[in-house]
């Protein structure tokens, strides 16, 4: 489905990913863990054209979208649920989630909508208000629903339980599983690991811009290479 | 949009009633007519502005330019074309348009100081290529506009050219203000307040800031077909640096975002500065003065006055009355009252 081959990103002259080579199979949860500024949220960028790669190379599905601009990777069927959840606040919830399908027909935002609101009820009992009266879980909500409403096949998701209660958090994660289950492949960079590696199926753990391990998610939430990698020892 | 679909009276309304109604009071009074005409003309302008700042997220110190552009369109055009009044207006905000979408080009990489820097450069070289362009221009001297009429009626005198001002100038107004509620708003407002998850969901933001910048331009372009008519002769001289700075201060007294608030805040301030130049030199330090007020008081700009003026008092009330605290203190007062009497 998706396959990075030696990534590198660098902001000015300071490298934030190298030589980064990373592989994501259809309808699979991969997960990238590690420390801050180790490259994670870069990555994300990269793979959904928001960074420029220095070298390396994007597949997608058999083709390369290294030289394509954000919008064309969207039409490709990529989208990135943003760090920070970076909602519209002055729109309202409905009108986000039109944004989000700019890409779409007006039949794809209906039904996109009707699935929003099925994934997330909370979103449908909010529809009509401001986005920026939403809690944060809300907001998150949201901001993954957005994303969702251009049909993705790959969905980048950056720090989704940034600043949430732990019992939301659980809420997210349990929709990150069914949007897989709907046929999705997500691409998931967290900080919460053990969270993480409990919905994942291959995690990569990156650190000071390479990969410092990689494997199941199983085979990595034991070895407790992430705890070491996030002291950085 | 969202916002004054809440309110309650309908203030646009109230405003435009207003405007049609108040030359009967002083519709003999050129002086008085031609402040409220140059208000109009001043509120489209500042829109047009606002519609870059405030939903484009853009900045920009030289929207004088533009101005330039059109009303020095319009001259040309009537002198040379003898064109009726609608398409001069149109040929005025199209060449504006023109121009704003060169200068629009390189935003999708200036951001912020250099944004501001190169409109600001703009701004200050209108006026100087104005005054070398002496075969276009005639330079120093300017160009009069020749006396232009329309379905018969004399431009050139009040109330009329007033009316038709408000007519043109309330369409555009009311143009900008459909056009921030369709898609193409809400893309411009997604781009100002994210351009990266705006990126992320497939938006273009490079053309989203070049439509922005050229819309911009065109109604500020009309608005200098207008001052074309309303001053009868353009120069160089009528488009300092001063004018941009002033529609700058329009847009931030008026509220960034408020197409209404534009037309409040360049009411305001003609009206400050037609009376402060009487005080002799202080109208600009007067200007300085409001927006700075402005700020402190209401920093979203006077069009969320009511916002916040409502707030304050529902606090106050609610610091009253909760439960028996307030009666008890408001019975106190009114049996000492009754003692005392």
């Amino acid at each position: 489905m998706l396959r990075l081959e030696g990534i590198t990103c660098a902001y000015g002259p300071v490298a934030a990913v190298r030589d980064l080579d990373l592989e994501a199979r259809e309808r699979a949860i991969v997960c990238v863990l590690g420390a801050n500024g180790a490259g994670k949220s870069t990555t994300l960028k990269a793979i959904a054209g928001l960074v420029a790669p220095l070298s390396g190379r994007i597949w997608l599905a058999g083709r390369d979208i290294t030289p394509l601009p954000p919008p064309q990777r969207v039409a490709l069927g990529i989208a990135l649920c943003p760090e920070g959840r970076r909602i519209f606040p002055e729109f309202t919830v409905e009108e986000n989630l039109r944004i989000g399908g700019h890409i779409a027909s007006r039949e794809e935002v209906a039904q996109g909508i009707a699935r929003a609101v099925a994934l997330f009820p909370r979103l449908g009992e909010r529809i009509r208000q401001s986005a920026a009266t939403l809690s944060g879980g809300e907001q998150q909500m949201l901001a993954i629903a957005r994303s969702l409403m251009s049909r993705p096949k790959l969905l980048l998701l950056d720090e989704p339980s940034l600043g949430l209660a732990p019992i939301v958090m659980r809420q997210i994660f349990d929709r990150i599983r069914a949007i897989r289950k709907e046929g999705a492949t997500v691409v998931l960079v967290e900080q919460n690991a053990n969270l993480a590696l409990r919905i994942a199926d291959y995690a990569y753990v990156l650190a000071n811009g390479r990969v410092a391990i990689e494997g199941s998610a199983k085979m990595v939430a034991a070895s407790g290479v992430v705890e070491r990698s996030y002291l950085g020892a | 949009m969202i916002r004054a679909r809440r309110r309650g009276l309908p203030w646009p309304l109230l405003a435009f009633g207003f405007a049609v109604a108040f030359p009967a009071a002083y519709g003999g009074n050129t002086a008085i007519m031609s402040v409220a005409t140059q208000c109009l003309i001043y509120a489209v302008a500042a829109a047009s502005l606002n519609l870059l700042m405030g939903y484009g997220g853009q900045v920009s110190l030289g929207h004088a330019g533009f101005l330039a552009a059109g009303a020095y369109t319009a001259a040309v055009v009537a002198i040379h074309f003898r064109l009726p009044l609608v398409p001069e207006i149109l040929a005025a905000g199209l060449v504006a348009a023109a121009i704003g979408f060169v200068l629009g080009l390189p935003t999708g990489r200036l951001h912020g100081l250099y944004l501001v820097i190169l409109t600001l450069g703009f701004g200050v070289a209108v006026p100087q290529i104005a005054l070398n362009w002496t075969g276009l221009t005639n330079g120093w001297a300017g160009l009069a506009m020749p006396p232009t009429t329309l379905w018969g009626l004399d431009l050139t005198s009040q109330p009329t050219l007033y009316y038709c001002v408000l007519a043109v100038s309330w369409l555009c107004l009311l143009a900008m203000l459909s056009l921030v509620a369709t898609r193409s708003g809400r893309i411009f407002m997604a781009v100002r307040d994210s351009e990266a998850a705006a990126m992320a969901m497939g938006v273009n933001v490079w053309r989203a800031k070049v439509k922005v910048f050229t819309t911009s331009a065109f109604f500020c372009g009309i608005a200098g077909d207008l001052l074309a008519h309303w001053t009868g002769l353009v120069a160089p001289t009528s488009f300092p640096f001063d004018l941009s700075l002033l529609f700058f201060s329009m847009v931030i007294v008026g509220g960034m975002g408020s197409i209404w608030g534009s037309l409040t805040g360049a009411v305001l301030l003609v009206v400050i500065a037609d009376q402060a130049a009487s005080v002799g030199g202080l109208s600009t330090a007067i200007i300085g003065g409001a927006v700075v007020l402005t700020l402190l008081v209401a920093p979203e700009g006077l069009a969320s006055l009511p916002r916040v003026v409502s707030w304050r008092l529902r606090r106050m009330l609610e610091r009253e009355a909760p439960g028996e605290i307030g009666r008890f203190r408001n019975r106190d007062q009114r049996v000492r009252k009754e003692r005392r009497a």
